[in-house]
């Protein structure tokens, strides 16, 4: 998948997580994958429409949901993962993929963005794309996150 | 506007056009905020001036039979995947195409299909209200969530 596709929503990661004061962000490897198979127990999932088709899943272990749920709550003690916590989980994606789809209109590019979806259990398949998906591994001082790009583009 | 109604309109037409087989709602009600998986789902997302998402659940077991009236020599797991993301998809685009029309604008728009599947999951959309329909076919039951912001 062409860079100008995958830096804006990398961008608006470690945009969104200042923002927040989630910490910085450090981008690990990328690489592409056949079939998406969750190594983690939580994904919150945003559809794109537009120019630019396709599905953004941002997965997680529940150490670190739990983490950010509570980080984006004022520090509220989260120790399920219940309506209120994955609430906070959503919005995060919706921010930060209506970051990445200013900066895609930049390049005069439509993304429209769907309501999140949030899913969480054990041994999951997801398949985000029929076509491939791209995943970036991302580390924040609160745990390692997992960004999975499935556009058809 | 009753999204509803279309969605009602194109479950049934789509699931009797793809698969030859009849398709019985049997209950119709609000949606719970969490979706304990039968074990394979799809979502596809709704945007443009109405935000919302129609997510289909149902047995893996039901998939493979569905899969199998397409093409009966198949038996896999990911086809019967790709099979129920394909019925959802032209499911949520007969009922968009027609709510597009009625309002004479392209006013909703999907993002393509994603697919879930496991032994234990559980599903949810915050900030939507959902009706939940509950369909019998003669491989099981299948349950459609049709939910949008603000309604």
């Amino acid at each position: 998948m062409d860079a100008k596709y995958i830096n804006p929503f990398i961008n608006s990661v470690s945009g969104v997580f200042a923002s927040l004061g989630l910490g910085e962000i450090a981008t690990g490897n990328i690489f592409r994958k056949e079939t998406f198979i969750c190594r983690y127990n939580l994904t919150t999932i945003l559809g794109i429409s537009g120019s630019i088709n396709g599905n953004v899943a941002l997965s997680m272990p529940y150490d670190t949901a739990k983490k950010i749920a509570s980080a984006m709550m004022m520090g509220m003690d989260v120790t399920e993962i219940d309506e209120m916590s994955v609430s906070a989980l959503g919005e995060l994606t919706n921010m930060i993929c209506g970051q990445a789809a200013t900066e895609f209109s930049l390049q005069n590019l439509v993304a429209e963005i769907t309501p999140p979806t949030i899913i969480h259990g054990d041994n999951m398949k997801v398949i985000i794309s029929q076509v491939e998906t791209t995943a970036v591994e991302l580390s924040s001082l609160l745990g390692s996150i997992e960004l999975n790009l499935g556009l058809e583009i | 506007m009753n999204y509803i109604e279309f969605f009602k309109y194109s479950v049934k037409e789509s699931f009797e056009n793809m698969f030859g087989e009849k398709i019985i709602l049997r209950n119709e009600t609000k949606a719970p905020g969490w979706i304990t998986s039968k074990g394979a789902a799809v979502v596809v997302g709704i945007s443009g001036e109405k935000k919302g998402r129609l997510l289909i659940d149902m047995c893996l077991d039901t998939a493979l039979e569905l899969s199998k009236i397409l093409i009966p020599e198949m038996e896999d797991e990911d086809f019967a995947l790709f099979t129920i993301a394909e019925l959802c998809n032209i499911v949520s685009g007969g009922a968009t195409t027609l709510i597009n029309d009625t309002l004479r604008r392209r006013a909703l728009r999907l993002a393509p299909p994603s697919i879930f599947a496991g032994s234990n999951f559980k599903l949810f959309s915050p900030k939507l209200n959902s009706v939940l329909l509950s369909y019998d076919t003669r491989f099981g039951e299948i349950d459609f969530h049709i939910g949008f912001e603000g309604e």
